[in-house]
């Protein structure tokens, strides 16, 4: 600990904090596992500071964990092996808004929906949404790849990323990418950063590309009595060339936590484009709604309607959330033709450990959030729950898929990566090798270094 | 303090609620203290935490801990955005009492305590809380609970309540040996202390035989409101200031002239979020002058940074949050922003002049009274 001290005189007095209160607010996040507190917390507010950081961290091999809001469901941000927490909140700067070539600069540390605040005036915004958008970072969301409801449309944050400069974990600092929208020169490091969770090195600024915001936003709301005609819809609509701003499907147990009126599933959609093209697509797709058996569709025909449509898709997490106090928020991907057939197995699953297990999630673009609704305190309960949630991704894995779409694999999903790699994880252990030779990087996480 | 014999009784009653704060962050984005501080220890997901790792012995009661849990202005902002519907402004209180009661309070609020016992005010005020008025009827149908921080620090409040009271020509009367309500005590963690309070002025109610008592502070309304059914058996009807003009208002019992002034509605903690008092101020406003919103209202309104301890514990804190309010308002472009808090007020104006800004801070009743008729006057 008194080696630790030094880092005062780095980030000062007023941005390092050793007391227990302080570092056992730090050893969780969103994640419902065990608490690790760091020894220190720093919140450098440079770049010069967080290269000395990671200089004192690497000499002295010190466990690093950075950290944007802590919003993570995978405990990407909990300093398991302890040592330094290196808290970016206070790099929050909007740094250059470059309107003409939409795009903007900043600091890990900006809060995604005051960046869409910001970029409002400009008719510009960051598209990927995740539900922590309040909250959460740039910077984590760099780190975590996340995405949310309109990936099915603008895609992830992997997207938008042009450029990135980047604290090595010894300290160097380098700038990777481009501000030209097309580059094909040398290896693309910027992909291999963003989704890196911390472990290769800490971002403090990022180049984002911009979208202009869409003239006209619809919703609609359909009813289908099964939740594989709902899933057939959806498919259907992506083959059918439409591409919705979101296509959020909500299953029955969804629909009962919610408490709404009991129906087989529920199918949201916003549409984004011009008036015209929004009200042709709406026609479109409620065509294909019905031919999939869908037994009701509104079409939100003012902002107050498109409101209330969303109010179950809004409501549905705070309502899975509060029936037992551990949920374990799934977050698996397939490609959409297998959708139907993963929440089958969800649903067969659930039933087989005798756990309640509720689909909600941004089916068009193949992304399931189950919830599994447990309590941690009861052993038996949370054996089982962890039972169901490995076969799940397991056979999302089958099913050619991926055991996260945009939470990050954090502690999590560690085991499922050779189960999905295969021997690719060997050249991720061994990049990370080249890159934090010392393990220093916010170790134990994405995956075990032997 | 190492505190593995400490018992937190308070705090243990709350444990399966703090036990379904799944630490979303969510609170983050709203909590005032958050933003001013940055620090996790000063989110509510980070009290919760902390008071969790209490109970269960994972950490002790640093300083660092127990000031968080004080650092807090209760305005609730958190409880309303919870996804999991955690009760954190009680169980905030609650960690207050356990520290108070093993002695671990805030030397401010240890004081202020002791002004309260001995002279039934915070505010260490031995001479009369009633000076302002000539006369006080031992019987009326109606209780005005001065509160006080009108009664000392902002007597124009007393007496435009005062006025308007007289205006609509109902029958009532101010006690004459009011105390402190108990809302300090309360929510800084002395809450066997606050029961005498509570008692005490229930009981010089009852003895004018009022069926109504009207408050123009929000703090001392939520303590009755709230707080004292837990305590004492109350058999009269409490009401706000704003809602007792609204009803006036409706029943043509009062005329306003409008002022053509352009104001702005600063929405008390604990008037709004905790007793769900919008519209009603809101609607005797708007007779008399042009309305305009500021950004974050009603249920998002932002804390003007005085409750819950944060005043006398904090007070730089307190100011640098009332400034944050004060610019909304000078955003939202008007001459004057109304409360129906003297708290509020008294936080918003010092901020204000900390700010240079000549923005006016009125209480809704100092706003209304200069557009009644002459008659209510003096």
């Amino acid at each position: 600990m008194a080696k630790l001290k030094e880092l005062i005189n780095i980030v000062g007095k007023e941005n390092y904090a050793e007391d227990e209160a302080e570092l056992i607010s730090y050893s969780r996040d969103a994640f419902p596992g065990e608490w690790h507190m760091p020894e220190v917390v720093v919140r450098p507010e440079t770049t010069e500071q967080v290269s000395r950081i990671m200089k004192f961290a690497s000499k002295n091999k010190i466990p690093l964990t950075p950290r944007g809001a802590g919003t993570s469901l995978a405990a990407n941000s909990v300093p398991v092996k302890g040592g330094i927490l290196l808290d970016l909140q206070k790099m929050n700067k909007i740094l250059e808004i470059s309107p003409k070539d939409l795009q903007v600069v900043v600091q890990p540390g900006v809060v995604y929906d005051d960046l869409n605040l910001a970029l409002k005036k400009y008719n510009l915004f960051f598209p990927p949404d995740p539900g922590s958008a309040s909250v959460c970072t740039i910077g984590g969301m760099v780190a975590n790849n996340a995405s949310g409801m309109r990936a099915v449309k603008y895609g992830v944050t992997r997207d938008y990323v042009l450029k990135l400069e980047v604290v090595l974990p010894d300290g160097t600092v380098i700038k990777t990418g481009s501000n030209a929208l097309k580059s094909s020169s040398g290896y693309d490091l910027v992909r291999l950063f963003v989704g890196s969770e911390g472990t290769l090195g800490v971002f403090t600024e990022i180049t984002l590309r911009l979208r202009t915001l869409p003239k006209y936003i619809t919703t609609a709301l359909a009813l289908f009595s099964r939740v594989d005609a709902a899933a057939s819809a959806v498919s259907n609509i992506i083959g059918s060339g439409l591409v919705p701003g979101a296509i959020e499907l909500l299953d029955k147990e969804t629909i009962k936590a919610v408490g709404l009126e009991e129906v087989g599933a529920m199918l949201l959609f916003e549409l984004h484009g011009s008036k015209n093209a929004v009200q042709e697509d709406a026609q479109k797709l409620s065509k294909i709604c019905i031919e999939n058996g869908c037994i009701e569709i509104k079409v939100a025909k003012n902002e107050k309607e498109r409101e209330e449509l969303w109010l179950a898709r809004r409501g549905a997490y705070p309502a899975l959330v509060r029936i037992k106090p551990s949920p374990i928020t799934g977050d698996v991907g397939v490609p959409i033709s297998k959708y139907p057939d993963l929440i089958k197995k969800t649903q067969i699953v659930a039933k087989k450990y005798g756990i309640r297990l509720a689909n909600f999630g941004h089916s068009g673009d193949g992304n399931l959030h189950f919830i599994i609704i447990a309590d941690q305190r009861k052993s038996k309960e949370w054996e089982r729950a962890q039972k169901v949630n490995r076969e799940i991704i397991k056979y999302a894995l089958e099913f050619g898929g991926t055991c996260t779409c945009e939470h990050g694999v954090g502690l999590e999903k560690k085991e499922f990566m050779r189960l999905e790699h295969g021997n690719t994880l060997d050249i991720m252990l061994a990049l990370k090798k080249t890159l934090d030779p010392n393990n220093i990087m916010n170790p134990s996480k994405i995956f075990e270094m032997c | 303090m190492y505190d593995n014999m400490i018992m937190y009784e308070n705090l243990k009653k709350h444990e399966e609620e703090i036990i379904r704060c799944i630490r979303c962050g969510f609170c983050k984005a709203v909590c005032p203290i958050s933003k001013e501080l940055g620090w996790e220890s000063s989110t509510p997901r980070g009290k919760m935490m902390i008071g969790l790792a209490l109970h269960e012995k994972k950490i002790s009661l640093t300083d660092l801990a127990w000031k968080s849990i004080y650092c807090c202005t209760t305005c609730g902002n958190c409880k309303e955005i919870c996804l999991s519907g955690v009760n954190t402004v009680e169980i905030i209180e609650s960690m207050r009492a356990d520290f108070y009661r093993i002695g671990k309070g805030l030397e401010n609020h240890r004081k202020i305590k002791e002004s309260i016992l001995e002279y039934g005010n915070p505010l260490f005020e031995r001479g009369s809380r009633i000076s302002f008025i000539k006369k006080i009827k031992k019987k009326a149908e109606l209780v005005y609970f001065v509160g006080c921080i009108a009664s000392y620090r902002m007597q124009e409040i007393a007496k435009s309540t005062v006025n308007v009271l007289k205006k609509s020509k109902i029958d009532f009367t101010i006690l004459e040996n009011e105390k402190c309500c108990g809302s300090v005590l309360l929510r800084t963690g002395a809450v066997q202390e606050a029961k005498y309070f509570a008692k005490h002025n229930v009981k010089e109610i009852e003895k004018t035989g009022a069926k109504k008592v009207v408050f123009s502070c929000a703090g001392c309304y939520l303590t009755f409101k709230k707080d004292y059914p837990k305590i004492v058996d109350i058999d009269f009807e409490v009401i706000h200031l704003s809602e007792y003009l609204d009803e006036l208002m409706k029943q043509g019992k009062i005329e306003l002239k409008n002022t053509r002034e352009i104001v702005t509605y600063h929405d008390p903690c604990h008037l709004g979020r905790h007793c769900g008092i919008y519209e009603q101020p809101r609607r005797v406003i708007r007779k008399i002058a042009t309305l305009i919103e500021m950004e974050k209202n009603m249920e998002n309104s932002r804390c003007c940074g005085a409750g819950g301890g944060v005043k006398s514990g904090f007070p730089e804190i307190a100011i640098d949050l009332g400034k944050k309010r004060i610019i909304d308002a000078i955003e939202a472009n008007v001459d004057t922003i109304v409360t129906s808090c003297p708290f509020c007020v008294y936080n918003l104006k010092e901020s204000a002049k900390s700010l240079n800004s000549n923005l006016g801070v009125k209480d809704l009743s100092e706003f209304i009274v200069s557009d009644l008729a002459d008659d209510t006057k003096g």
